[in-house]
């Protein structure tokens, strides 16, 4: 150690010296008080030894000034005096000494003082450098959250939540959150949306969550099912996180053209769907693992779907909600959150839910982070809407024809294809690499779909859409396809074409499908449109709507479809 | 939180008490991972009955407890379990991997 000894008299700056010298230490000397002041601005000694005293200054006014200087480092000071005084112990304490001895000088008192003031400076040092690294950890783990959330906030691509369909809610108890929300249409214009709740909260959460807003946004806009995306969600984070990292999902679509709600939840708390009124008339509950913690080929992406009609809301939320905690430790419950929806006008639901908590809560920070998601399907623009709209009447302008060299895609499906197998993503996303402007893929994608869904369900799965009116008459209607499409015959076939034309002048894509059915009469539609149009035809009138030519051969199991681009 | 283990026969009972979270990381590791190792355990049961509380993390360390117990051939039960406990374990749908009672 350094140790500076400050005294006015030459002897015991010599005999303290020595004995410093022999413990080991560096002693350096002040003749007073104020040189006392300067070497120890200029040398930083580690201790001092300080006479009382001094001429010029003394040394209680020096003590009080090198610890004024040296605030946040412990540089101890032993006064050393003649008066042995209470008076002069205390003024000497009071002016920040941290321990005396008196004089004449006892070496073995100086030297156990002096190892006692090393032991401090020892523990002091210690702690100073304990709480840099301390600082350093926080910094860096500051800059850390500062960056995901960064990264989070550009994956999530909050612009795609500027949606009238949907309010939402987030509110993450760190600087980045766990919890994440995505919402994107798919060509079809149908809502797709998820919730997720990574394991924990702050910065290891968020990360968990990071691949998702890829694999969502990129499944969506190519039509993937809610199922299928989960299941990709799975493999993903599967093969990326730790095994006791996962993700609490709910993936929710809702299609306003075939007025569906479908819900695939995996350790959330249950998604309801309400009716008009606010009353519950469906509980979708976690069905499944959370994402993450099965092996792709045991993962179970099956979905609930249920129909919809006037005024109906989806309402989604993490477990932050329900467990919101009061002073107390009681939690919100879902019984209070329900009874908002129940007694609340439907567009101010998300102001009374973020009232309540922030009232239970005493508004203080909730241990969890809190996402909540409120979809009213009535603000879901359906294709009629679209068609019927003067915007919409007309072709969207003719495409620059980058198609023009003119393709061809033939796709022959059999059973077990048709078993696993959604082809309709795998059109869409080449089209979309063909360069396919959006408002032609949506159209395209209704038209596909409708032709392929025509073909599985009424010509090889033989369903009669009329099960689908009356009590439970969708779910009978999927329970029976489920059914018939496990038992699919190995013949059955289902033939997909895609054939560009392009000249100067015209850029056509021609659709055929075909399927090895019986043919299904599609004249019925024809005939009794008023009647169909209201029910299971819609589908049909619309491709009718938005293509040049729809003609259908004698048998009803093959279909030509023109539309230009 | 507490843990305790109790050795009988081929079992080796966890007993956890208090708040099951985060913080009870390195304890509940250390104790599975000793118990994961005892020669001739053909099962672990955790029991349950006094965790006050169980949040996401401790989802995690079951997972861990149960890839660990997979790899050593010895089966996990959890049981004893309180209903809020229960609650969450349904929820996760935990039913799937873990005997649950």
């Amino acid at each position: 150690m350094k140790i500076l000894v400050a005294d006015d008299s030459a002897t015991n700056r010599a005999v303290l010296g020595t004995l410093l010298t022999n413990m080991g230490h560096q002693p350096i000397f002040a003749e007073n008080g104020r040189e006392a002041v300067e070497v120890f601005e200029r040398e930083l000694p580690d201790c001092i030894l300080m006479d009382i005293m001094m001429p010029v200054e003394d040394g209680l006014s020096a003590t009080r000034r090198i610890k004024a200087l040296s605030s946040g480092r412990l540089t101890p000071i032993v006064m050393v005096t003649t008066l042995d005084s209470e008076t002069d112990l205390i003024n000497g304490i009071e002016a920040g000494a941290d321990d005396y001895f008196t004089k004449p000088i006892k070496m073995p008192v100086v030297k156990a003082k002096v190892r006692a003031m090393q032991r401090a400076i020892e523990v002091q040092r210690d702690i100073e450098q304990k709480t840099q690294e301390l600082e350093k950890y926080y910094y860096e783990a500051e800059n850390d959250m500062r960056i995901t959330s960064h990264i989070m906030q550009r994956m999530t691509e909050p612009e795609k939540l500027d949606d009238p369909a949907f309010e939402y809610w987030l509110q993450p108890t760190a600087q980045c959150s766990g919890d994440l929300i995505c919402a994107a249409r798919t060509p079809g214009g149908v809502l797709h949306l998820i919730l997720a709740d990574g394991t924990g909260h702050g910065l290891s959460a968020a990360m968990d969550v990071i691949p998702l807003p890829q694999i969502f946004y990129a499944m969506t806009a190519i039509a993937y099912s809610i199922g299928t995306i989960a299941a990709e969600m799975n493999a993903k984070i599967k093969a990326l996180l730790p095994v006791d990292h996962f993700i609490a999902a709910t993936l929710i679509a809702v299609d306003p053209n075939n007025q569906t709600i479908e819900v695939w939840n995996g350790g959330n708390p249950t998604c309801w769907i309400l009716n008009g009124r606010g009353e519950l008339v469906h509980s979708a509950r976690s069905k499944h693992l959370p994402i993450g913690i099965l092996e792709p080929n045991a993962f179970d992406a099956s979905t609930e779907k249920v129909r919809f009609s006037k005024g109906y809301r989806v309402i989604s939320f993490s477990d932050g909600l329900p467990d919101a905690g009061n002073a107390s430790g009681a939690e919100l419950g879902l019984d209070r959150i329900l009874s908002v929806f129940r007694k609340t006008a439907a567009s101010s639901c998300m102001a009374k839910l973020k009232t309540l908590v922030a009232a239970h809560t005493n508004n203080s920070k909730t241990h969890d982070d809190i996402s909540v998601v409120i979809i009213h399907t009535d603000k879901l623009a359906t294709w009629a809407d679209k068609t019927s709209h003067p915007i919409h009447s007309s072709h969207p302008p003719a495409l620059s024809t980058t198609l023009s060299n003119g393709w061809r895609l033939e796709m022959r499906l059999g059973a077990t294809e048709l078993k696993v197998l959604d082809p309709i993503p795998f059109v869409i996303d080449l089209l979309k690499k063909l360069q396919v402007t959006d408002a032609h893929l949506s159209s395209l994608f209704l038209i596909i779909s409708e032709l392929f869904n025509n073909a599985l369900d009424h010509g090889l799965l033989k369903l009669d859409s009329a099960i689908k009116h009356g009590e439970n008459g969708f779910e009978n209607y999927l329970n029976l396809r489920a059914h018939r499409l496990a038992e699919l015959s190995q013949d059955a076939t289902l033939e997909l074409e895609f054939e560009n034309q392009a000249s100067e002048k015209y850029c056509l894509l021609k659709i055929r499908v075909k399927d090895s059915g019986d043919g299904f009469n599609h004249q019925i539609t024809e005939r009794g449109k008023e009647h169909a149009e209201l029910q299971h035809g819609r589908g049909i009138s619309l491709v009718e709507k938005i293509a040049d030519q729809v003609v259908y051969n004698y048998s009803g199991n093959e279909v030509i479809v023109t539309y230009s681009l | 939180m507490q843990v305790t283990t109790q050795h009988h026969g081929d079992t080796i009972t966890i007993t956890l008490e208090g708040r099951f979270d985060f913080s009870a990381h390195r304890v509940f590791r250390g104790q599975y991972e000793a118990s994961l190792q005892v020669p001739a355990v053909k099962h672990v049961a955790l029991d349950m009955a006094k965790v006050e509380y169980l949040d996401s993390s401790a989802l995690g360390m079951l997972l861990l407890l149960n890839e660990g117990a997979r790899a050593n051939n010895i089966q996990v039960a959890i049981i004893n379990c309180p209903e809020n406990v229960m609650k969450i374990l349904n929820i996760a749908n935990f039913g799937r991997i873990f005997k649950i009672s």
